[in-house]
């Protein structure tokens, strides 16, 4: 490699081939987020009883990016999913995002959330995204 | 910093190396746990704390007994417990301000173990019922047999335990234990009961106790593992066949015996084998500082 930056973890040698070894390395490339919520604050979105609500946020990237998605699908309990989540413990799944496939999807404009309803009741849930500026495909 | 081949101007965010418009994930933590499951179990799980005061990003992975990494949550997975007759399970992930919890969910039924209520019954003293057992001494011996479908357990496997549980719906009026011996039906794949079964074949396994029976409406349980290893060890037998027992009136008092049926509807008796070894399941999470909630 002609030219680079490396920056190493502590008690790690710059010219370590391991890749764990570093905080950078312009070799490796790097997982960078594009975008999250406004703030880096948790969004919310009612869903109607047994029903099913869309969200989608525009990235315009003009590719597909990986993206990650966290759900508190169990209203207020404080506990958060990573991405389409179902049962697990006897939590409950009061609102869960609909699964890639059945709906939830990312294409080369728009991260387009589906959010599913269990309950006999309106809730709010809350979730947060990561839209990444790696390419998916 | 742009990458190789690219300009520093590139507004496109995947021509990057570094750029203060697009933050890196802040690494916290790597972890790794596992859960061990015995039969009989549903639902397994491990905790990682994290020091972190709230909810923070994070990535999960469990790995299979083939040693791949498979990221939760993940579709229903025919979870590598093999053999042990549990089509999907779960495994699934999630943060709080405290930790990270990863976990397997069983679909349906238990981890290594069938559990299923009588589907065929036949009664010496009620040939015309058939939905129910007698078993004791009615004015006479009273015999019966269940046959129980769909064992899902693989040939040759081991038991480590299986139970009858005889439902108590009718109690004869008579005192003292009820004696009776229960024989499995020695055959790869016990057919139905269209006839009496009491002359069939019997295992060299059998089960002779006293009976201390419970109150109406609760069960008799009976240990029943050897007889259930032998049919199961038999070169003839498929997961998914059918096995049954035989129960007879081994000199019970005057008037002790028990019907495990009344009216329609009631409670079957059952039938519960734990099996095999145990699987470990082992999780990998890397924790970011990136707050979420």
């Amino acid at each position: 490699m002609p030219y680079g930056f490396k920056i190493s973890l502590p008690g790690k040698d710059v010219s370590s081939d391991n890749p764990q070894d570093f905080v950078f390395n312009s070799e490796l490339g790097s997982v960078k987020i594009v975008y999250q919520p406004p703030n880096k604050t948790a969004q919310t979105v009612v869903v109607n009883a047994s029903s099913t609500a869309t969200v989608t946020i525009v990235h315009n990237l003009g590719y597909i990016p990986l993206c990650m998605i966290f759900v508190e699908k169990g209203i207020g309990t404080g506990k958060w999913w990573n991405g389409y989540a179902i049962g697990g413990g006897g939590e409950t799944d009061d609102v869960t995002l609909y699964p890639i496939g059945g709906g939830t999807y990312a294409d080369k404009t728009n991260l387009v959330l589906v959010f599913k309803n269990n309950t006999g009741a309106n809730k709010t849930v809350s979730y947060y995204y990561y839209i990444l500026g790696d390419s998916a495909v | 910093m742009s990458k190789e081949g690219y300009e520093a101007t590139d507004p496109d965010p995947n021509h990057k190396l570094l750029d203060a418009d697009y933050p890196f994930f802040k690494f916290h933590d790597d972890v790794t746990g596992s859960v061990t499951f015995t039969a009989g179990d549903t639902h397994k799980s491990v905790d990682f704390t994290h020091d972190l005061g709230y909810v923070p990003a994070f990535i999960s992975y469990w790995k299979d007994q083939n040693s791949r990494l498979h990221f939760i949550p993940g579709l229903p997975y025919p979870f590598g417990f093999e053999g042990s007759g549990i089509d999907t399970a779960y495994a699934y992930a999630y943060a709080d301000n405290t930790k990270i919890r990863c976990g397997v969910q069983i679909a349906a039924g238990a981890y290594n173990q069938y559990s299923g209520s009588a589907y065929d019954f036949w009664s010496t003293k009620d040939p015309l019922h058939d939905s129910c057992t007698r078993v004791g001494n009615d004015g006479g011996d009273s015999n019966g047999a269940f046959r129980f479908t769909s064992i899902n357990i693989p040939q040759g496997s081991t038991i480590s335990s299986a139970v009858l549980g005889f439902y108590i719906g009718v109690k004869g009026a008579g005192t003292g234990d009820l004696k009776a011996k229960i024989y499995g039906i020695d055959e790869d794949n016990t057919s139905d009961f269209g006839s009496s079964p009491m002359g069939r074949t019997q295992t060299t396994n059998y089960d002779e106790s006293s009976w201390s029976l419970p109150a109406q409406g609760q069960y008799s349980n009976h240990n029943v593992t050897s007889i259930v290893q032998e049919i199961i060890g038999r070169n003839g037998w498929s997961t998914g066949n059918a096995l049954g027992f035989l129960l007879f009136n081994n000199g019970s008092p005057d008037n002790v015996w028990v019907f495990d049926g009344d009216v329609e509807g009631s409670p079957s008796s059952t039938l519960t084998i734990s099996y095999g070894g145990n699987t470990t399941v082992y999780f990998r999470t890397i924790i970011f500082k990136d707050k979420i909630a």
